[in-house]
């Protein structure tokens, strides 16, 4: 990390001090009369080198409002997901959210299969490898596959933006959390049609705001391209059904299921 | 080859009684060095301050005690070659500062003769002290604030593999090895993260001070984990690990709210919370 220095602070902050003239800070809630995020970033957006911390702090330039009316745009779309991005795509969003559901998903898991074992009366293990499936599956689908998705469109001269892509697929995520945490309940019709549900919904949020940019193609490309991109979100839904939200039938009789 | 070979003995050089190489003032007068042909003066040079000159925040020497022999990593050109790298080590190491790894260096400015000489157990000893004064700080925070400032990585480090080896002494044989290193990772990743994220939000907080607090915050977690090994009832274990999860967040917060981040700090403070929600349900199903 190229910039920041452990120089003792005297005011006894966790914070060093970049610049040279001490700020007074209010603790807590007060900080943002002496200091302004957004500001600082804005102004030192040409200074850092690419390789410092700070270069990169212009992709993460939102606040808590703007994160938040962001997930809920891309819940209920009610326009265009880029129009309330405003033209300054993050990153925050996309890395925070597929986080949020790996380890969401992690525990829904651990929930149901402890449920499953309560009811099959058989002792409850529980399962870390379903982390590891979690973490690949929802990286690769929220980072891997939009510059895939990128790149290719790229080639097809649509001019596409790879942060947009990265939030869209990044925001689109936000829908699985509720997803997942509804689908504790024991009931498998119930599972399917909530994931069916969310499949849907933002399945229908990204095609809905990567049209205009699949449109620049010409026809046939644009729409294999569309396709390959429901059919990998389809691909994400029944993976999560089947590796997280799968019901099974218990018995007393019956050994529980193997959950990998 | 003058050699002027004043009446130091290798054996000597270690006494704090050593005579003459205190007297010294500059290397090109008293030592002819084979392997340089000039020497600036680096004794009066500006930029290498004296090692006995107590940094900010430290204690100076006791008058009692004779300043160290300045030198500045001419390691193996003096008289008492065979000591020369372990002697002019020892000094060397300090002109980094007291920003260590917390291996007593923050106390041991100007002291490192007295370091040497002292028993195994004193060296120890001083840094599981400073451990322990650092997580009474986390637990209860009265007394001065400022304490995690000076930051080290041992706490965390204890931290850590306590948790893992409890939680995986838990698991399944077959997944002992897969729920080891995933604590592992995400107690490190999982901290480094968190202070990333604060930076590029940008928040001033410094990266290793930040990792530190993070980690020993994690103290409430690893009690409750130690207290699970004996009680497998989820029923204790639930409010348990809320309390470990409450605890652990609310300290850590104290430390790391003043890092002035405005409108967003609760896009900085939910990844923390998100960290020891993780690490508080591994604890809670293990």
């Amino acid at each position: 990390f190229a910039s920041s220095s452990n120089s003792p602070n005297a005011t006894g902050n966790i914070s060093s001090s970049n610049n040279s003239t001490p700020q007074s800070r209010p603790a807590g809630f007060g900080g943002a009369g002496a200091f302004d995020p957004h500001r600082n970033i804005q102004e030192q957006a040409g200074a850092r080198p690419i390789w410092s911390v700070e270069y990169y702090a212009k992709f993460f330039d939102v606040d808590t409002a703007q994160v938040m009316e962001r997930c809920f745009a891309s819940v209920i779309p009610k326009e265009n997901f880029l129009d309330v991005m405003q033209g300054s795509p993050d990153l925050y969003g996309p890395f925070w959210i597929a986080t949020t559901v790996v380890f969401v998903l992690f525990v829904i898991s651990s929930i149901v299969e402890s449920i499953n074992a309560y009811s099959a009366g058989t002792p409850y293990k529980y399962d870390f490898t379903a982390l590891t499936f979690a973490f690949g599956t929802i990286y690769s689908y929220a980072f891997l596959v939009p510059t895939v998705i990128w790149g290719a469109t790229k080639y097809f001269g649509c001019q596409p933006d790879l942060l947009d892509m990265l939030a869209l697929y990044g925001y689109g995520l936000t829908i699985w959390i509720p997803v997942a945490v509804l689908c504790v309940l024991p009931f498998d019709l119930l599972r399917w049609g909530l994931v069916i549900l969310g499949a849907s919904a933002s399945g229908l949020f990204l095609v809905r705001n990567m049209y205009p940019v699949l449109s620049r193609a010409e026809a046939q490309t644009s729409k294999s391209i569309l396709i390959l991109v429901v059919a990998l979100h389809g691909l994400l839904a029944l993976l999560l059904k089947y590796k997280f939200f799968a019901y099974t039938v218990t018995a007393p009789s019956q050994p529980p299921p193997p959950s990998i | 080859m003058n050699h002027q070979h004043n009446s130091v003995e290798p054996d000597d050089f270690l006494s704090p009684a050593a005579p003459s190489y205190v007297e010294a003032t500059s290397y090109s007068d008293t030592y002819d060095n084979p392997f340089e042909t000039n020497i600036p003066h680096r004794m009066n040079s500006p930029s290498i301050e004296p090692d006995d000159v107590p940094l900010p925040g430290q204690k100076p020497l006791s008058p009692t005690k004779s300043p160290l022999p300045k030198v500045t990593g001419n390691i193996g050109s003096s008289s008492s070659s065979g000591h020369g790298s372990s002697s002019n080590s020892a000094p060397t190491g300090n002109i980094g500062g007291g920003v260590g790894l917390g291996v007593g260096q923050a106390s041991g400015i100007g002291s490192a003769i007295d370091t040497l000489d002292e028993p195994v157990s004193e060296t120890l000893l001083r840094d599981l002290r400073n451990v322990g004064a650092k997580l009474q700080q986390v637990l209860y925070p009265k007394g001065r604030k400022d304490i995690l400032k000076d930051w080290d990585l041992w706490g965390p480090l204890l931290m850590c593999l306590t948790l893992s080896i409890v939680l995986s002494m838990r698991a399944q044989p077959d997944q002992k090895i897969t729920v080891f290193t995933w604590i592992f990772i995400i107690v490190w990743l999982g901290s480094a993260v968190v202070t990333v994220n604060a930076k590029l939000l940008g928040g001033r907080v410094s990266f290793f001070q930040s990792v530190c607090v993070i980690g020993y915050c994690l103290f409430p977690l690893v009690l409750v984990s130690v207290v699970s090994i004996f009680l497998s009832n989820i029923y204790i274990r639930l409010p348990l690990s809320g309390i470990a999860f409450a605890w652990a967040s609310w300290a850590s917060l104290g430390f790391l709210s003043d890092s002035n981040l405005a409108n967003r700090r609760a896009l900085g403070v939910y990844p923390l919370f998100l960290f020891y929600f993780v690490i508080a349900w591994m604890i809670l199903i293990s």
